[in-house]
């Protein structure tokens, strides 16, 4: 056996030498040590939320996807279907949205957004906030307003040739109606600003037949009401916003036939808005309740509801023996914000079918248009120029549309 | 169901190793089968018959060939069965694009149709694909026998971590590792956790941090681009898809470690490469080894004179782009890196990489073509691209667009930066390979596990979304 020559005798070599694979062993033992103590985390990570789930529950976040829990069945299509409502549902979700706005805030010092998808949210003055979609196409439109105007021109005539009758509303943003509360230096601002005189002004100008301007309708009634309209945390309008958006309409194809009376007001109640539940807050504003009360009419509930033709479109039928109905199949294609206002024009029609614009299916679509005496468009205004671009607005359909109703 | 989707992290994924860790061994390969079969189905649905199909002609051809011995009856059934499965590959695949160009055509002759065939493009079929024709092909040539057992065989090819995008594994990389008994199951998760979460945080964190730069850019209208917009695009774009990809693979690479199953590298730091030849040597590895092997070699390689070397190379990439994509875009980015291999062998065979002057020149290239030639990768369309492209001479401007301003925020640029470093890292081992091969220090396996911890909590908030729905 070789002796280094530091050592004075063997044994002292031999105690060196052990130490050392005493040493060795004890780094490999800390080596193999953080590695498990690391695998636990990982671990931790991967079944807390399957393993908390059954005590905890399965995330309320309100996300309005319409994703429901699918009943197992023995199809190709349960899988895909539990595992999006599981994603939607998933356990510690709210908390993982108020962590993440967390690290957005306070690490990053910007705007809560959950994870990296999602639009962000925009804190203007008195606590009112803003969806950042709402200045997206401000800055890089998808298609110009002269275009956009031109589009909407051919759509209503190959409608109107027909027969038919052709309306077009384009709900304002918040952004729009509620410019003042914008804080003072943003992203998009200049813009936005340009932008948002510019589409306005040329919509106004334009003399679109059918066409019906609610912005001014808002701006005004913002005056004279002294309220917002819009709701604070939200990015959609209140009973009050959503009543004048239906009077507009209503005094449109019907002059005469509102009743400034039945809008009643009903109180305060209190709600979190999808601005809120985006950035993880767990905000509660108050909004006013209005509603409708119109008791001589009543729905004729013997087809109402049921999906008429293709497509998932909602029919309701009205009756009346005192008020006037505007009569004829009139078909409305909206979205979140007709939705929202609902509840303040269906009652005015004797036979209304709804769709929504995000079901876009030219096929669809042309046969709802071909059983309607009216036609009406209603699209929000961030998302009006990119549908009028891809979907409903493009030459391809507006031809297939024409061909069709031949 | 894709890696980073939380319904796998959360659900898919635990249960499986649960049930993993319980069950024998013997049974690995079975249930292996069961669960990425069920994967596939939460994702593609009724398409899984056309995997299963695939798999099993792939499986009884393969006999086929491997029990007769007459070498016409071999290759024989070896061709009709790869044309088959590239029929299969075609149609699904290409039938729409060839359509719309047959189309376009007769619309030039003034003769207007509106035809569409509706193919639904069913996920993982270009991976899969080219697995079989590896599978038949090794056979062929008896470099493997074929497996009798179809489970195993089966197992192969649907194993979930590499089913969907990669990445693509020979068989017989694979398969004395699902004949023999796993290594000790839980130390197996220990050992590729970190990397797993290395992964997701590339995803994550960096890559679709980078994306909303990348779609900012990319998504001006033509007419509106400034030079800035595209430079920012690309470089932010490269980003995006290398974190994006590599990321993707060292997921792959640890979940199947996880079951007993070590994979070979994809990516091996590619932009750090010394040339574009270098760079296809450490980008996606398995798909660029699979035309050499099967498709370059097999026309002669480089064997046959430099006007054969430059065809091959120009079939090769031209293929390798039309692999990615439908598009006339997927082609001319594969054309593109295609010519600049032949540019190098032309002008710089001979040069001498001693001098740091040489080695920046050389260096600056490669990044130039990789860089810029994701232009094409991602543009919608060629005219999209040309336009991105004349943007550069700063006919619009060589400012930065709005939107382009607008969607660089604090956060985007930090996980952006981080993306940027690995043009600067060495040739050496990629930090995944680290992870796993036991020569990681303990500050890179935190820094994995926390940078996963983080990418989770993105991943567990970001499937909300009620404005997808919401606002339309």
């Amino acid at each position: 056996m070789v002796v280094d020559e530091t050592f004075h005798s063997s044994d002292e070599w031999i105690v060196f030498k052990s130490m050392e694979v005493r040493t060795r062993n004890k780094r490999i033992q800390r080596k193999g040590l953080s590695r498990i103590l690391l695998g636990a985390i990982s671990g931790l990570v991967i079944f807390t939320p399957l393993c908390v789930g059954p005590i905890l529950g399965l995330t309320s976040l309100r996300t309005n996807s319409g994703i429901e829990q699918p009943s197992p069945t023995l199809d190709f299509d349960y899988l895909g279907k539990l595992s999006k409502w599981l994603a939607e549902r998933a356990a510690m979700k709210d908390l993982a949205v108020r962590v993440d706005g967390e690290i957005d805030r306070k690490v990053f010092r910007e705007s809560a957004s959950a994870g990296s998808g999602s639009p962000r949210v925009i804190e203007g003055r008195a606590d009112v906030a803003f969806i950042a979609d709402a200045f997206n196409e401000a800055c890089n439109p998808h298609i110009q307003t002269n275009q956009l105007i031109e589009r909407m021109r051919m759509l209503s005539s190959v409608i109107e040739k027909t027969g038919r009758k052709f309306n077009l509303i384009v709900s304002p943003d918040k952004s729009t109606i509620l410019s003042d509360f914008l804080p003072p230096e943003f992203e998009l601002r200049k813009c936005f600003q340009a932008y948002n005189e510019i589409f306005w002004n040329s919509l106004q100008a334009s003399e679109l037949r059918g066409f019906i301007n609610l912005r001014t309708k808002l701006l005004e009634a913002r005056t004279s009401r002294r309220e917002l309209l819009f709701k604070m945390r939200d990015t959609h309008w209140d009973n009050a916003g959503g009543s004048i958006a239906a009077k507009a309409l209503i005094n449109t194809l019907e002059p005469g036939i509102w009743e400034d009376k039945s809008i009643k007001f009903t109180g305060l109640i209190d709600e979190s808005g999808d601005l809120d539940v985006l950035t993880g807050k767990s905000k509660i504003s108050s909004v006013p309740t209005y509603t409708l009360v119109r008791p001589d009419v009543t729905e004729d509930k013997s087809d109402s509801g049921n999906t008429n033709g293709p497509g998932d479109a909602r029919r309701f039928r009205f009756m009346s023996e005192k008020s006037s109905l505007i009569t004829g199949r009139t078909l409305i294609m909206g979205d979140s914000f007709s939705e929202a206002a609902e509840p303040f024009f269906l009652s005015y029609f004797e036979d209304v079918t709804l769709m929504r614009l995000s079901d876009f299916s030219p096929a669809n679509f042309i046969e709802q248009i071909k059983l309607a005496d009216r036609v009406i468009f209603w699209s929000i205004e961030r998302s009006f120029p990119y549908r009028v671009a891809y979907d409903w607005g493009t030459t391809t359909f507006i031809d297939s549309l024409q061909a069709k109703l031949k | 169901m894709v890696f980073s989707n939380p319904s796998f992290l959360f659900y898919f994924l635990p249960i499986t190793l649960a049930l993993y860790w319980v069950i024998g061994w013997r049974k690995r390969n079975f249930f292996l089968l069961i669960v990425s079969l069920l994967f596939y189905i939460a994702g593609g649905g009724a398409l899984v018959m056309l995997l299963v199909a695939s798999g099993l002609l792939t499986y009884s051809s393969a006999l086929l060939i491997d029990r007769t011995g007459i070498e016409l009856k071999r290759k024989l059934t070896q061709r009709i069965t790869i044309s088959a499965l590239l029929a299969s590959l075609l149609f699904w695949k290409y039938s729409e694009f060839m359509l719309a160009q047959f189309l376009q055509l007769l619309s030039s002759f003034g003769n207007d149709t509106n035809l569409t065939l509706n193919v639904i493009l069913p996920i993982a079929i270009s991976f899969y694909t080219f697995q079989c024709i590896s599978y038949l092909v090794d056979v062929s040539r008896r470099e493997i026998e074929a497996e009798v057992n179809v489970t195993t065989f089966l197992c192969y090819l649907f194993f979930f971590p590499h089913l969907l995008a990669g990445p693509v594994v020979r068989y017989k990389d694979v398969a004395v590792q699902l004949a023999t008994k796993p290594t000790e199951r839980f130390s197996a998760f220990v050992t590729f956790s970190p990397r797993f979460f290395l992964g997701l945080a590339k995803k994550v964190l960096i890559a679709d941090q980078a994306a909303h730069l990348a779609d900012a850019a990319f998504g001006i209208a033509g007419y509106q681009v400034q030079a800035s917009d595209t430079v920012i695009g690309v470089v932010a774009y490269s980003i995006q898809i290398y974190f994006d990809f590599s990321g993707y693979s060292d997921m792959a690479i640890a979940l199947a470690g996880m079951f007993g199953i070590r994979f070979q590298e994809n990516f091996q730091r590619p932009y750090s490469a010394t040339s574009v030849t270098d760079f296809w040597r450490r980008w996606h590895i398995s798909l660029s080894s699979w035309f050499r092997d099967y498709l370059y070699i097999p026309l002669g390689g480089n064997r046959g004179g430099s006007f054969r070397t430059y065809r091959n190379l120009v079939i090769v990439f031209a293929l390798t782009g039309f692999w990615h994509g439908a598009n006339w875009t997927f082609l001319t980015w594969g054309l593109v890196h295609g010519l600049a291999l032949i540019l190098e062998r032309l002008f710089l065979k001979d040069l001498t990489l001693r001098r740091m002057s040489s080695r920046f020149l050389v260096r600056f290239w490669t990044i130039l073509v990789v860089v810029f030639g994701w232009l094409f990768f991602r543009a919608d369309n060629l005219s999209h691209a040309g336009e991105m492209l004349i943007a550069l001479k700063g006919g619009s401007g060589f400012g930065l667009s709005q939107i382009v301003l607008a969607a660089i925020t604090p956060q985007r640029v930090f996980w952006t930066s981080v993306g940027l470093t690995t043009f600067f890292l060495s040739t050496k081992q990629s930090f995944g390979e680290k992870l796993i091969d036991g020569t990681s220090h303990l500050v890179l396996r935190s820094t994995a596990v926390f940078a996963g911890l983080v990418a989770s909590i993105y991943v567990l908030s970001s499937s909300f979304s009620p404005f997808l729905y919401f606002q339309f």
